[in-house]
């Protein structure tokens, strides 16, 4: 016992306990393997115990962890739901509200308000989903080649939860609207103050979200042009083709819902989901030429 | 060097961001490897202060641990702010010794 108070290793890992809990979950492990593999004096024991010191001076450097490309996959296309939900909500609201020139009525004629209000929510219900899909694209593509395991699993869970999140939304919007068509008396109450801030709200989150969505897709493009090899390349083709036949998979339960209500904006909008799904595989296929060799070589990694 | 390098971590940072240059590293190898090239020993604990400065500033990454010892690389912001960085001390370097050479 009286041995151990000349060893300098058992001061340094006896410091090591003056860490906060978060920091040594985090580096306790491998600050403890460099420590063995260590020279220790005296003055390592003071360097531990004022990087204790520190470390409970700025406890967010053990708590709040980098935010990783995948993590930017996951929370991207939230943004786009959430613009999207709150659209189909308010024009669920306005749908008995006899005030065509504020909603989809003044394109369909007030006689099919009902139908075109509801099948103009799913339109866009699909085109979210599209959008939404075109941008996981990118991120999980670049995420899931050039990110550690980290990346590609908050990817895939944001992968996941986008799904999830636009199936859902897609599925109470096909319910409200079958329920709201079935209501009497729609298009006859006037308009109120609380409508005008309904679509106050909608107007405004339209730009939040394509702030959301650049805020969290710039940091993950900015690696995919740094990093981007030819092989995630053609995966991005790939999955860019995939997201198209995703879109348009998901366009199509609402056709016969656009065929009831002769609604040219409608049609407008089920031709914008099929123009996003196009552009954006022609998009990845620009980029594929653009990208491929003579500035890679032959195992993937960019000679630029 | 967008951000700095500020306080007492300084050095170590920059270190670092140079030892990890050319590969991922974990560290105890990362010491050895900076007292190689530099002749600055890093004592652990400045070290894991400096590492975990540079992962929340997103310059560094840490990879799946084997077994205790976790190896961090370069991310492309990270080898950026090492470039940047590198071209900032080149000029003052340079100007340090115009100067030196004309007083």
């Amino acid at each position: 016992v009286n041995g151990r108070w000349r060893d300098a290793h058992w001061w340094a890992r006896q410091a090591l306990r003056l860490y906060p809990q978060s920091w040594r979950e985090r580096y306790g492990a491998e600050l403890a393997d460099t420590l063995a593999a260590h020279r220790v004096r005296p003055r390592t024991v003071f360097d531990i115990t004022s990087g204790a010191v520190d470390a409970h001076l700025h406890p967010a450097l053990a708590q709040a962890q980098p935010v990783t490309a995948g993590k930017r996959a996951a929370a991207a296309p939230l943004g786009a739901l959430g613009a999207a939900l709150i659209f189909g909500l308010t024009e669920l609201a306005m749908q008995q509200v006899h005030e065509p020139r504020l909603s989809w009525a003044r394109f369909a004629g007030q006689h099919r308000l009902v139908q075109s209000l509801t099948a103009g929510s799913l339109a866009l219900a699909v085109l979210a989903v599209a959008a939404t899909a075109s941008a996981l694209t990118i991120v999980i593509a670049t995420a899931l080649r050039s990110g550690t395991s980290a990346d590609r699993r908050d990817a895939r869970r944001g992968l996941a939860r986008a799904a999830m999140l636009g199936a859902l939304w897609v599925g109470l919007a096909l319910l409200a609207g079958v329920l709201a068509a079935q209501r009497p008396g729609a298009g006859t109450r006037p308009l109120r103050p609380a409508d005008v801030i309904a679509q106050l709200v909608w107007l405004a989150s339209t730009p939040l979200a394509a702030v959301w969505i650049a805020r969290h897709l710039r940091g993950v493009l900015h690696r995919a042009r740094a990093e981007l090899t030819w092989r995630a390349t053609r995966r991005l083709l790939m999955a860019g083709q995939g997201a198209m036949l995703v879109s348009t998979a998901a366009a199509v339960p609402s056709l016969a819902v656009i065929a009831r209500s002769n609604s040219q904006l409608l049609s407008a909008g089920w031709c914008l989901a099929l123009i996003t799904g196009t552009v954006t595989s022609l998009a990845w296929l620009v980029l594929a030429v653009r990208r491929c060799p003579p500035h890679f070589n032959t195992d993937g990694r960019s000679l630029g | 060097m967008g951000g700095g390098l500020p306080g007492r971590f300084a050095n170590a940072q920059l270190l670092i961001l140079a030892s990890l240059a050319d590969g991922a590293k974990h560290g105890w190898v990362m010491i050895g490897d900076i007292a190689a090239f530099s002749g600055t020993v890093l004592e652990p604990g400045t070290l894991y202060g400096a590492l975990a400065r540079l992962e929340k500033a997103g310059w560094i990454r840490a990879l799946p641990a084997d077994e205790r010892r976790r190896p961090y690389e370069l991310t492309c912001a990270g080898r950026a702010a090492l470039a940047s960085h590198v071209d900032s001390m080149r000029r003052v370097v340079a100007t340090a010794a115009h100067r030196l050479a004309t007083a």
